[in-house]
């Protein structure tokens, strides 16, 4: 399967940062002679993530979704990226009956999820009520671009920004044999390995965290994961980062969830609202749209779609090698 | 997948293309080269503070009370599974990357990280990567602050 070309070997090149909040793995499969190039689109790729970071971020009082947050009752002209986001957010919540939406920035603040990775300093949107809000407090003029808040309230973009980001950091990667983008769990394949082989993808086990529950060999589409297993609330270890709009409380049937789409902002926006949506609900719902996906429920078992067992897959447990490999 | 939902397909492709509409992609191309560049020019002296620039007018610092100096600065932090180093440019009083140096904790990758930038050794029993939940960055923040430290110094 190795492929040469004269006497040119394809290499992996790789670097890792954090952003967004997490750990981001770019690898880019090429040739020697093009490292230079290689590791110029590499840091581009980097940049769309620090940059994505700062229009949406919640920590950050100058991101764009901050400044809109306390302009309500009134015509707010947006950048074309929080507006497509936000259509797409609100169709979302619409599709889960709001069991998804994208307006819970405020209680994901009140929970404890209010921290600068860098700095570990906490933000506080002192200027943003406590307040219920509902995802159809927030008004789409598709004709004039602008966005209308019937209450202060604050847009959290945290299940879907980082899919996005890798499907916007692919398209500096496009040119090159094969690249793997991993944001801290979320997955973009696209073309094939150093082996000139689909990827293999392990799917963490939500208890036992170094091994897989299943790995599957793809390229070409994103893999996310949305799971109670890493972000914890500072202020309740009970609570995960996975929360119920109208409750307030986490999500306890799942363990985890694991979507494949065509495309990183789908993948990271279905796996989070199927999470949400629980066991049975999150079940029909995938199954309904055809989507493969993986859930571990609370007693370990796993569940997937009928669309999964035509990805090509392989339960790991016979052997349970380390995964290196973020 | 043929059945997700068509609407919600274009909204993304709308959103993925908004990033090209606005003349967005040039300006930010070129920051993105001279990004390289310096990154360059910090593996060429390897350790801590490589430039101040003092003449830097600190604007809005959301991040921090104390003012950082602009350069780039490494930090390392170890705990129980393992030790771990990174290099955190500061530009205009503000972080703008971190970057993983090296990761010696039984769950970064080992014979990889360590050689950033290096060819990856992979071994036909591991995969390529990991799907999961989105990691925390916990096991970096004694890396980053030490990094920190030396900026504010």
């Amino acid at each position: 399967m190795m492929k040469w070309l004269g006497q040119q070997k394809l290499i992996t090149f790789q670097k890792s940062m954090l952003a967004m909040g997490t750990v981001i793995n770019i690898q880019v499969v090429a040739y020697e002679e093009d490292r230079r190039a290689v590791l110029e689109d590499i840091n581009r790729a980097f940049s769309i993530f620090y940059d994505i970071e700062h229009r949406f971020s919640r920590f950050r009082s100058d991101s764009e979704v901050m400044k809109l947050a306390n302009r309500s009752k009134q015509e707010v002209l947006v950048s074309e990226m929080l507006f497509d986001l936000t259509a797409y957010a609100l169709e979302l919540a619409e599709l889960t009956n709001g069991k998804y939406d994208p307006t819970i920035g405020k209680i994901m603040e009140q929970k404890g999820f209010d921290r600068l990775y860098t700095t570990g300093q906490t933000f506080s949107s002192h200027d943003v009520p406590h307040a219920a809000v509902h995802y159809r407090d927030v008004q789409l003029n598709e004709k004039n671009r602008t966005i209308h808040l019937n209450k202060p309230l604050i847009l959290d973009f945290g299940s879907i920004a980082k899919g996005f980001a890798c499907d916007l950091a692919a398209k500096e990667l496009e040119a090159w044999e094969g690249f793997m983008i991993n944001a801290g769990g979320d997955v973009l394949v696209s073309g094939f390995n150093e082996q000139q082989e689909e990827w293999t993808i392990g799917i963490r086990h939500p208890i036992h965290k170094q091994t897989n529950i299943s790995v599957i060999q793809t390229t070409n589409c994103a893999i996310c994961t949305s799971g109670n297993y890493e972000r914890i609330s500072r202020y309740d270890p009970h609570t995960h980062h996975l929360i119920h709009p109208q409750t307030k409380q986490s999500e306890q049937s799942l363990l985890s969830c694991t979507v494949i789409a065509p495309l990183g902002m789908l993948a990271d926006s279905l796996s989070t609202a199927a999470f949400l949506l629980g066991r049975e609900e999150g079940y029909s719902f995938l199954a309904e749209h055809e989507i493969p996906a993986v859930m571990v429920d609370q007693t370990a078992d796993m569940i997937v779609t009928p669309e999964m067992k035509e990805v090509h897959s392989w339960n790991h447990n016979q052997h349970l090698s380390q995964t290196k490999h973020f | 997948m043929a059945k997700i939902n068509k609407k919600m397909i274009s909204l993304c492709t709308a959103a993925i293309s908004s990033l090209y509409i606005t003349g967005y992609a040039t300006t930010h191309h070129a920051q993105a080269v001279q990004t390289a560049q310096s990154n360059t020019q910090t593996d060429a002296s390897n350790n801590t503070s490589l430039t101040s620039d003092t003449t830097a007018t600190q604007t809005e610092d959301t991040t921090s009370e104390t003012e950082l100096t602009d350069g780039t600065f490494s930090g390392t932090g170890s705990n129980e599974i393992g030790s771990i180093s990174v290099s955190v440019t500061i530009k205009q009083g503000n972080i703008t990357s971190v970057e993983i140096t090296s990761d010696n904790t039984r769950y970064g990758q080992s014979s990889i990280s360590s050689l950033p930038n290096e060819v990856v050794i992979r071994q036909s029993a591991d995969v390529d990567t990991v799907s999961g939940a989105t990691l925390s960055t916990q096991d970096f923040e004694t890396a980053v602050a030490q990094a920190l430290e030396q900026a504010k110094a």
